[in-house]
This record gives C-alpha cells, structure tokens and sequence, in this order.
C-alpha cells in the first residue's frame, strides 16, 4: 500500500509477493475511532436484534436474546470456566506465536547465510505455506491426537511462515553497506550477525510478526473447534453442538472482543513504535 | 541452473521422508511412505469423482469470492470515501471483523445445517471483511492532495472517483483481493471439515476417521496444489495484466 513517497519499491515488493492478515501496514483512520458516534450501530445491532428475537419468536435453541447471552456468559464466568478457558486460548496462541516466530527467525537466518540454499528450500517452502495450516489438522490428529500439542502445533505452523518470509526478505533487502561496513571493521560472522543483520531485519519480523499472530488467532480458533477439549473454541463448538446458542453466541462475542483487545493493546502499539517509527532508517 | 536447484529442495524433503519413515519405522497409519503416497495419489487422479470433489470445492470458493470480493469492494470504497460514515460504522465493522470467516461455523451450522449454503456464508464472511478493510484503507490512504487537484481543475465526483481514487487504491485493493482469497481458503477447508459433506476439506477428515493417512496426505497436497495453482497462476497473472503493467507495483 502507498503510504508515502518513500516507502519505495521493497515495501511494494513485500506486499505483492505475499499474503497479509490484513494488508494494511498502518491501521486506516476509521479503525482508530473512539468510541464515539461509532457505539451508536453496535447498539442499535443489539436493539434490533432483541426486537427480532421477540417478533420472530425464534426458539431460544436456535436464535438467543441477548439477554440469555448475557445471562450465560456470566454463568460460564460465575462457575469459572469462562476465564480458564480464555486463559488456555491464550496461552495457547502465545505458546504457538512464540514457537513460529523464533523457528521462523532461525529458518531465516540459516537460510540467508547461503544463496544455493534460498534457491533450493523458498520453494518448499512456498509449497508449505500453501498448505492451508488447516489442511494439516487432520494428519495432526493422527499423530498427536485431540488437544493442547495439535492447537499449538497448528498455530505455530501458520505464524512460522510470514515470519520467516519476511524476516527473509528483510535481511535481502537490508544495505549491504550495512554487512560490509562492520566486516571492515572487523566484525566476525556471529558479531556480524547480532549487530547488523539481526537489528537491520528487525522492522520487517515486526510486520511478520503482526501478521503471523493475525493468522495464529484464526488458526487457534479453528484448530480448538476441531481438534480442543478446552478453550474458547472448543466452548463454542460444543455449546453449538448441544445447541446451546446463547452460550456459543456468547463465545463468539467474547473471541472477537479478546481480538480487538489484542490488537489494539499490544499488536497495533509495537508496530507503531518499532516500524513506523524506524521507517525513515530504510 | 536454477529449475535443478528448485527441483533439489523438494528431492531432499521427500528423501529425508522417506528415510525418517525407513529407519524410525513409522507404521503405515501414522505416516505413509513417499511411494505409498504417489500410489495412492495416482489412484484419485485416475477416478472421476476425485475431480467432482475438487470442483465442489472451488465452486464454492468462486461463488463466494464473487460476493464476499464484490461486496467488501464496494462498502469499503463507501466507507473509505466518506468520513463520517467510516467513523460510524468502524467499531461495529471492526467486531465483525474480528469474527469474520471461521468463528460463524458452529453457529453456522445449526442455523443454515450441514452443506454449501452454510460453507458458502462462512467463506463469504472471511472473504467480505478482509477486502472491506483492505479497500478501505487504501482509498483512505490517497493523498487528498490528489483528489484536491483533480477537483481544482473542475472534475466532477464522478471524476475524483474515476481518475483518482480507483487507480490510487488500486494496489492496496488487489492486497485485499489476495489476502481475502488467502482467508478465504483457510476458511474453506475449515468450513469443509465441519459443514460440509462433500469437498476436499470433507475427504481429508473423513480419511483422518479411518486413519487412512495416505489419502489424508493425498488431501493435505490437493489443498496446497490448488491454492498454489489459483494463487500464482490465477492472481499473479491478473496482477501482471493490471498493476503490474501499469507500474504500480515492482515484481
């Protein structure tokens, strides 16, 4: 996306080779609306929602009020279930976040050291990604069966790739003068290594990284609706199943407001005070 | 030169395969062996019916590509045009998109039951919020510079639109294009897990049931295969006849 004039071809690069979570790499202004006139559809939402419940006398199993939404949410908090089980999403979805970016960083430096490597593993690797994370669920539950390993595995698997493609991309595109200037220095290959390539990659594993934990948060909610016996997806997979809607309904509101909560908290501030902020160094 | 060192990378993945199901002897259930695999693989691209599941597949990623990509285009230029309706509608937008695609599907299922309605709205619900965001944000990002200028010299709205806005967001577009496909997909093959009773998200579970791993790999594969074919061949060309020849985007 053409932010300003001196983005410059790399970024135009990055972004028509590759799949983003969200494409942009700075949020649009509507997204950082406050809660002004913006309140004004959601609860409007809720109204004619109620309304519809009421005039369509939709069975409860099937279509909730939100008022038995509600009601069951703060019974799956009051009986504690809700809150163990946005503690295990997270913490799973922080375990597999973690695990993908540093094996993506490691895959990315190993494979930078060598040209003939690049060649030969990018496109194994592009097959890879193509390989919808999904995809793999199934042969996961044969190897590891139902459960924590499978949903980690899973989410580790779809941050692992646009970490490592970015981060790859960032060392290629980084100034050789960077490299050549600390090797006349002096610098042998590991200083090299921690003091040039690492730092002069970093803005692009921080875009990596914003897109990679995108994609792990949908992973990690696909992967608990069929492989978790626990978590947020698993309570609304099952409630659904045992058509428990105001439950399930109530899962999902809390799945999208423990999403926003991330982004806007931690994803959207990194980013602004790492790549926007460094954006002038490339 | 180049086609051998492309080639080498994916021999050394199936050999280290091979040897790891060699030496570790891995039961057939858990892992299947590269030629086990090949057989197997050759058996459904001689059946009929293997085509028929693919084709139900992409049918319902055509479809809802169609809605979701058409859709999310055209609320996200009304709401990247206009101020006030962006800052009214972007909280709630915001929510929606962060449920967007996979979280609908159990939900989905008892409200629209098992099969391609329901495997269609959720595909068209990923797809619809991605490229909603993407055209959003990048026809916010025009200068308005730009659309000042036009308007200067006497161009209509009409004309600010035409000129300016569509071939400044273009490339920001084609990203949500891509992307939302991307999700789209992902969302597909969930969606064909759990909602769908044909499909090749549908085979490879089924398989996974029996433990018949080799058509699970078999499965594993297709996905890949076709996301690279629809992926590379379907957009990359449609980039390079657009953007990329109108130098918008270096490739």
């Amino acid at each position: 996306m053409i932010a300003s004039e001196d983005e410059g071809p790399r970024r135009e690069e990055l972004r028509s080779q590759r799949v983003w979570a969200d494409g942009a790499a700075r949020a649009p202004s509507w997204a950082h609306t406050g809660w002004g006139a913006g309140i004004v559809p959601l609860v409007l939402l809720v109204g004619l929602w109620q309304i519809a419940v009421v005039v369509l006398h939709t069975p409860p199993e099937i279509f909730p009020s939100p008022e038995r939404v509600v009601q069951a949410l703060a019974e799956v908090v009051r009986t504690g279930e809700l809150p163990s089980y946005v503690a295990l999403s997270l913490g799973q979805w922080i375990v597999g976040v973690g695990i993908g970016i540093i094996s993506g960083v490691v895959c990315a430096l190993v494979l930078s050291a060598s040209r003939l490597l690049v060649e030969a593993m990018l496109p194994v690797a592009n097959f890879f990604y193509a390989i919808v994370e999904f995809a793999w669920l199934p042969i996961f539950l044969i190897w590891f069966g139902y459960g924590s390993t499978t949903v980690i595995i899973c989410v580790a698997y779809s941050t692992f790739f646009p970490v490592m493609f970015t981060m790859l991309s960032g060392i290629e595109s980084m100034p050789r003068s960077f490299r050549e200037g600390l090797v006349v220095l002096g610098a042998r290959r590991t200083q090299v290594l921690f003091y040039g390539v690492i730092p002069g990659s970093l803005p692009s594993l921080i875009t990596g990284v914003r897109i990679g934990a995108g994609f792990a948060f949908r992973s990690l909610i696909g992967a608990e609706f069929i492989a978790g016996f626990a978590g947020l997806g698993y309570m609304v997979s099952k409630a659904a199943q045992f058509r428990e809607m105001d439950v399930s309904v109530g899962g999902m509101i809390i799945i999208g407001l423990a999403w926003i909560l991330i982004d806007r908290m931690y994803i959207r501030p990194i980013e602004a005070a790492t790549t926007e902020r460094w954006r002038g160094v490339q | 030169m180049r086609l051998i060192h492309v080639t080498s990378g994916a021999v050394a993945v199936i050999a280290v395969w091979w040897l790891v199901c060699g030496v570790f002897n891995i039961p057939e259930y858990k892992l299947p062996s590269p030629p086990v695999v090949a057989t197997t693989a050759w058996t459904f691209l001689r059946e009929q019916s293997f085509y028929g599941t693919i084709g139900v597949s992409l049918f319902r990623l055509m479809i809802s590509s169609v809605l979701g990509l058409g859709g999310g285009f055209l609320l996200g230029l009304l709401i990247g045009l206009s101020g006030r309706v962006s800052r009214l509608l972007g909280p709630t937008l915001s929510f929606f998109q962060a449920i967007a695609g996979i979280t609908w599907i159990p939900v989905a299922i008892v409200w629209f039951g098992v099969g391609t309605p329901t495997v269609v709205f959720i595909v068209t619900n990923a797809v619809f919020f991605i490229m909603l965001y993407n055209t959003a944000a990048s026809v916010d990002r025009v200068p308005s510079a730009w659309r000042e200028s036009v308007m200067v010299l006497g161009g209509s709205r009409w004309a600010v639109l035409r000129y300016v806005i569509l071939p400044g967001a273009l490339v920001g577009i084609f990203s949500g294009l891509r992307t939302g496909l991307a999700f789209g997909w992902r969302a597909l093959v969930v969606a064909e897990f759990l909602a769908a009773s044909n499909g090749i998200g549908y085979l490879t579970l089924e398989a996974s049931r029996y433990y018949e791993s080799a058509t699970v790999l078999v499965g594993v594969l297709t996905v890949g295969v076709i996301w690279l074919v629809v992926d590379r061949l379907g957009l990359r060309l449609v980039e390079k006849a657009t953007i990329v020849r109108w130098g918008l985007a270096r490739q």
